[in-house]
C-alpha cells in the first residue's frame, strides 16, 4: 500500500472514530465552559493513529469495523484527555496550529475538560458489553486500565526529571520513559485491543506487545524530532518548543552525553530556570548544539532500526493472516517509518 | 527562533561526528550490532517493565483479599466460592471439551486400527459387543485431603481403582492437569505425582494408587482443582480438589 493510501485509510478511520466521540458528547450545559469544549481538540484533525491502529488490527485478525468502533472512541478520547492535561503540563501554546485549550480558556477549565474527557470514556467501554459480550468486554476493560496507568506513571517519570532537572539520563532511562508515557496508550494496547476483538480474545495480546512497542517508540523519536526540524505550518506547534519545554528527549540524552562539561553546565543552566523565563536564542543554541554533535542523526537512526524490528515483529505475528488491505495498511505504516525523510 | 548571544563555544570537531553517523549507514557490521543494542536494550526495559507490572498487580490483588474477613462471614465466603466454583467449572468445561475431542478421534483411529488388523487376519469383523466397561464409569471421583494445606506441604491421597464389568485386563494410564486456583492462580501439574501412573487394572481386582501433592513454597492462597483422566478412557475422571492456606 503506497503512502497515499496508507494516509487516506488513517484518515477514513479517524473520521469514524470523530463521528462517535460527538455522539457520545452530551448536549447539555454547561456549554460553554465544558461540554462544547470537548469538540474542540478532536475537531482540529489530529493522525487518528490509535483508532486506525485498533481498527486495522481488528479487521485484520477477521473482525468487522463496527466491533472495534467503541474501543476506537475509547482510545481516541483518553488520547484528547492526555493531550489537554499534557499541554497544561508542558504550558504548551499551540497545538495542531491553534492556542491550546489552557492559552484559549484557563488552566483550570482545561483541566476540567481533560477529566471529563476521561470521565466520558468509560461509557463507550460500557457500550461494549452489548457489542462484544461481557467477556471480552471485561478484558478491554482491563486494556484500558494499564493503559491509563502506564501512561500516567510515563508522564510522571517525565515531570518528575524536569522538576529535579535531571541531566544524568541515558538511553534506557528514556525507552523505559516513553514505553510507559506513549507506547503503550499509542501502539500496544491499540494493536492488542484490535486483535482480541478480531480474534474474538482468541490471541494471546502478549505477543504484540514488542510489535506495539517498537512502533510506539519510533513514531515518538520521529515526532520529536519533526519538533527540532519540522516546519512549523507542517507540524502546528512551535518548533523547538520541546526544547524551550525542556522535554527529555533523545537528542537532548544524547547530547548531555557527549557534550563538553561547559556546554553541559549551559544547558542545565537553561533547564533550571522556569518555563515561561527561558530565552529562545540559547534554545536555539542548544539546537545547533544538537546538530553538531550528531543528536538529531542518531535519534533518525535509532528510530529507523526501532521501526525495522517493529516490521519483524510485524511479519512474525501477521504474516499468518489472510491477505487483507488492513494488513497491508497496518505494514505500509512501519515501512512509511523505515523510509522517512525528514 | 533568534540568534545566540550567550552560550557556550562549540566543539571544532563536531561536524566531523555528524559525518561518523552518517557514514554509519554504510557499515553493515556496525549497522547491525548498532541496530541490535538499541533493540535489546528496548527488549529488556520491556521484560522489566512486565514483569514489575505483574508483581505490582499481585500485591494489591494479596492486600484486596482478606482471608480471614472472608471467612468470617458466611455469606462472602459462600460468594467466593460460587465465583470460584463457576470458573473452575467454566475452565473444566472448556478442558473436558478439549479433551474428550481429542481423545475420540485417539479411540476412532485405533477401533479402524483393530479392524483393519482383524481383516488383515482372515477374521471376520468382530460379532462380539464393544466392552461396555468403559462407559459404565461416568462419575467423576473427588480426591481431597482431610485439611486445607499450607504452601510447602506435602500430603499423600490414596485411592483404589475397581471397574464392576471388566472382562478382560485394561491398560491405564493416567495422565495428570494443573492445579487450578482462584483468579490467574495456577501450581503447575509437577506438583502432583501419580505412583502408578501407567498400570493393567484386572476384572475384579482393586489397584491401590497413591496421589503425593507436594506444593511449592510460593503457592498463593485459595481453593485449587486438578483434574486426572485414562490417556485411552475419557470417562475415567478423578477431581483433585484442595484448598491453600495463606502463609
Amino acid at each position: 500500500m503506497d503512502t497515499t493510501h496508507m494516509k487516506q485509510k488513517l484518515a477514513d478511520y479517524g473520521t469514524e472514530t470523530l463521528l462517535g466521540i460527538h455522539a457520545f458528547i452530551p448536549e447539555k450545559e454547561p456549554d460553554q465552559y465544558l461540554y462544547g469544549l470537548l469538540s474542540d481538540y478532536p475537531n482540529r484533525g489530529g493522525k487518528g493513529f490509535r483508532p486506525g491502529l485498533c481498527i486495522a488490527s481488528c479487521k485484520a485478525f477477521g473482525g468487522k469495523l463496527k466491533e472495534a468502533k467503541f474501543s476506537a472512541v475509547a482510545l481516541e478520547m483518553l488520547h484528547n484527555a492526555f493531550l489537554i492535561h499534557d499541554d497544561v503540563e508542558d504550558e504548551s501554546f499551540y497545538r495542531r496550529k491553534k492556542p491550546t485549550m489552557h492559552e484559549a480558556t484557563s488552566r483550570a477549565i482545561a483541566i476540567n475538560v481533560g477529566d471529563m474527557f476521561n470521565a466520558l470514556s468509560l461509557s463507550p467501554l460500557w457500550r461494549n458489553r452489548d457489542l462484544l459480550g461481557e467477556k471480552l468486554s471485561q478484558r478491554i476493560f482491563l486494556e484500558i486500565q494499564h493503559l491509563i496507568t502506564e501512561s500516567a506513571e510515563g508522564q510522571a517519570l517525565e515531570l518528575g526529571w524536569r522538576k529535579d532537572n535531571r541531566c544524568d539520563l541515558t538511553e534506557t532511562d528514556y525507552l523505559r520513559m516513553i514505553l510507559k508515557k506513549t507506547c503503550w496508550y499509542t501502539c500496544i494496547h491499540p494493536i492488542r485491543i484490535g486483535a482480541l476483538i478480531g480474534s474474538k480474545g482468541s490471541v494471546k495480546p502478549d505477543d504484540f506487545n514488542r510489535l506495539g512497542y517498537f512502533m510506539g517508540a519510533a513514531f515518538q523519536i520521529q515526532d520529536d524530532v519533526l519538533n527540532l526540524v519540522g516546519e512549523e505550518s507542517a507540524y502546528g506547534k512551535e518548533i523547538g518548543g520541546d526544547i524551550m519545554e525542556g522535554k527529555r528527549t533523545l537528542m537532548l540524552i544524547h547530547l548531555l552525553l557527549h557534550c563538553s562539561a561547559s556546554e553541559r553546565r549551559f544547558i542545565k543552566g537553561f533547564l533550571k530556570i522556569p518555563i515561561l523565563d527561558r530565552n529562545l536564542a540559547e534554545a536555539k543554541t542548544i539546537l545547533e548544539l544538537m546538530h553538531d554533535y550528531g543528536s538529531i542523526t542518531y535519534a533518525k537512526t535509532t528510530s529507523k532500526y526501532l521501526a525495522g524490528a517493529a516490521l519483524k515483529e510485524f511479519y512474525s505475528h501477521f504474516s499468518h493472516l489472510e491477505e487483507s488491505e488492513d494488513k497491508a495498511f497496518l505494514e505500509s505504516i512501519i515501512l512509511y517509518m523505515i523510509n522517512r525523510d525528514y | 527562533m533568534g540568534t545566540s548571544k550567550k552560550g557556550p563555544r562549540k566543539k571544532s570537531n563536531s561536524g566531523k561526528q555528524s559525518k561518523q553517523e552518517d557514514a554509519s549507514w554504510i557499515d553493515t557490521d556496525r549497522v547491525v550490532n548498532k541496530a541490535q543494542r538499541i533493540v535489546n536494550s528496548a527488549v529488556n526495559v520491556l521484560e522489566e517493565e512486565i514483569a514489575a507490572g505483574i508483581l505490582a498487580a499481585k500485591k494489591i490483588e494479596k492486600k484486596l483479599i482478606d482471608v480471614d474477613e472472608i471467612r468470617e462471614d458466611p455469606d462472602a465466603l459462600m460468594n467466593r466460592i460460587r465465583r470460584d466454583s463457576h470458573e473452575v467449572l467454566d475452565l473444566f468445561i472448556d478442558a473436558f471439551a478439549s479433551l474428550t475431542g481429542q481423545m475420540n478421534s485417539v479411540v476412532e483411529a485405533l477401533k479402524k486400527e483393530t479392524e483393519e488388523q482383524a481383516k488383515k487376519n482372515g477374521k471376520a469383523s468382530s460379532t462380539k459387543p464393544p466392552s461396555k466397561t468403559s462407559k459404565s464409569t461416568p462419575a467423576i471421583i473427588t480426591l481431597e485431603p482431610d485439611a486445607p494445606m499450607k504452601p510447602g506441604e506435602t500430603v499423600t491421597l490414596t485411592i483404589s481403582m475397581f471397574e464392576d464389568h471388566l472382562e478382560s485386563p485394561k491398560k491405564i494410564e493416567l495422565r495428570k492437569s494443573d492445579l487450578i486456583g482462584p483468579g490467574e492462580h495456577v501450581i503447575y501439574k509437577r506438583a502432583i505425582k501419580i505412583e502408578p501412573k501407567s498400570f493393567s487394572l484386572r476384572p475384579k481386582k482393586e489397584k491401590d494408587l497413591n496421589i503425593t501433592l507436594d506444593l511449592p513454597k510460593n503457592s498463593q492462597p485459595g481453593c485449587y482443582n486438578a483434574l486426572l483422566t485414562d490417556k485411552n478412557d475419557p470417562l475415567v475422571r478423578v477431581l483433585i480438589a484442595l484448598e491453600v492456606l495463606e502463609t
